[in-house]
């Protein structure tokens, strides 16, 4: 459900696309909840793409944050799809600024943290303000590295941005690109096919 | 790269609206107070309504002054990108003269980051 593409190392021969693209195949673990039926533990391949770019804006003060909702709940930014037959691939980048995005789905379940009881993120305590932060280093806006997948009905994913002490406000610009994909269902897909499949998780298989 | 020139006779003046996805990066200042009619104060300001927030959920219009530039009377002064090279602008670019005055003209050039 969420991915983050390291830096490469090294580039050898051709490379392929950072975004999924038309016959390429999508499979949903089974860890994926029976309220979404429509993806759960199902094999697809992607029909036709179309990439929808975007910016989110704010500017906001210091030493304080904003949870940006990606869902289209009342308050969101509108960002998951309406039709079950629809994965919305977006990849998220950050301009430059004094600021940090920490991610959690659903609310209050924060999805990077450590396994020593209260190593979780919190921006409100010096000690784990940085903790589990995506920085605009790391996915800068020219180089999209954070990938989010969203289906109808995901729990919402919160962006909690935060800007830093040190200077009076930061404007943090996300530029998100959309990647929309209509899914179309193989239910006996090839051992071939299975092989070439990005696998998309649910957010739980990457808390333990 | 847009570049605009103008009088201070009114005060403020905006040289550039905010814009939403980028931050305005000022590259050259102007400040030709060749015909002021007497030492001038400029200040370049930073206006914008910052986001809510979790701990200001009604933001209100923000004004911030970036830069203070005091130039004599029948003097000039510029400031290249270099010393610029750190001032950014979040929301609207504007600038003010302590005493409105047509003889002061001020220039500025602008990117966005």
């Amino acid at each position: 459900m969420i991915e983050f593409l390291p830096t490469p190392e090294a580039t050898v021969g051709a490379t392929l696309p950072k975004l999924l693209q038309k016959g390429f195949f999508v499979k949903f673990t089974n860890e994926w909840p029976d309220t979404l039926p429509y993806v759960k533990g199902k094999f697809f391949r992607i029909a036709r793409v179309n990439e929808v770019n975007h910016d989110l804006s704010y500017i906001l003060p210091s030493n304080d944050y904003r949870d940006v909702d990606f869902s289209n709940q009342a308050g969101g930014v509108n960002l998951y799809p309406e039709n079950t037959k629809t994965l919305y691939e977006v990849a998220l980048g950050f301009k430059k600024g004094n600021y940090q995005v920490q991610f959690y789905i659903p609310a209050g379940e924060f999805v990077n943290r450590l396994e020593q009881a209260g190593m979780v993120p919190d921006v409100t305590v010096v000690a784990r303000k940085y903790l589990g932060a995506f920085k605009p280093a790391d996915s800068p806006y020219e180089d999209r590295r954070i990938l989010l997948y969203f289906v109808k009905d995901l729990e919402p994913l919160i962006a909690r941005t935060f800007v830093d002490t040190g200077c009076d406000f930061e404007k943090c610009v996300f530029g998100v690109t959309i990647n929309k994909c209509y899914l179309e269902e193989l239910k006996t897909p090839t051992s071939e096919q299975l092989a070439r499949a990005r696998t998309i998780l649910y957010y739980t298989e990457m808390r333990w | 790269m847009p570049s605009l020139a103008q009088t201070m006779a009114v005060t403020p003046r905006v040289f550039a609206a905010e814009k939403q996805n980028a931050k305005i990066v000022p590259t050259q200042i102007i400040v030709d107070n060749e015909a002021g009619a007497a030492q001038r104060v400029i200040t370049i300001q930073d206006v914008f309504t910052p986001a809510a927030s979790n701990g200001v959920p009604a933001p209100v219009l923000t004004t911030i002054n970036r830069l203070i530039i005091t130039v004599d009377n029948a003097g000039w002064a510029t400031i290249a990108a270099e010393a610029l090279k750190k001032l950014e602008i979040l929301g609207q670019l504007q600038v003010t003269i302590n005493v409105a005055d047509a003889g002061t003209i001020v220039t500025i050039s602008w990117g966005f980051e």
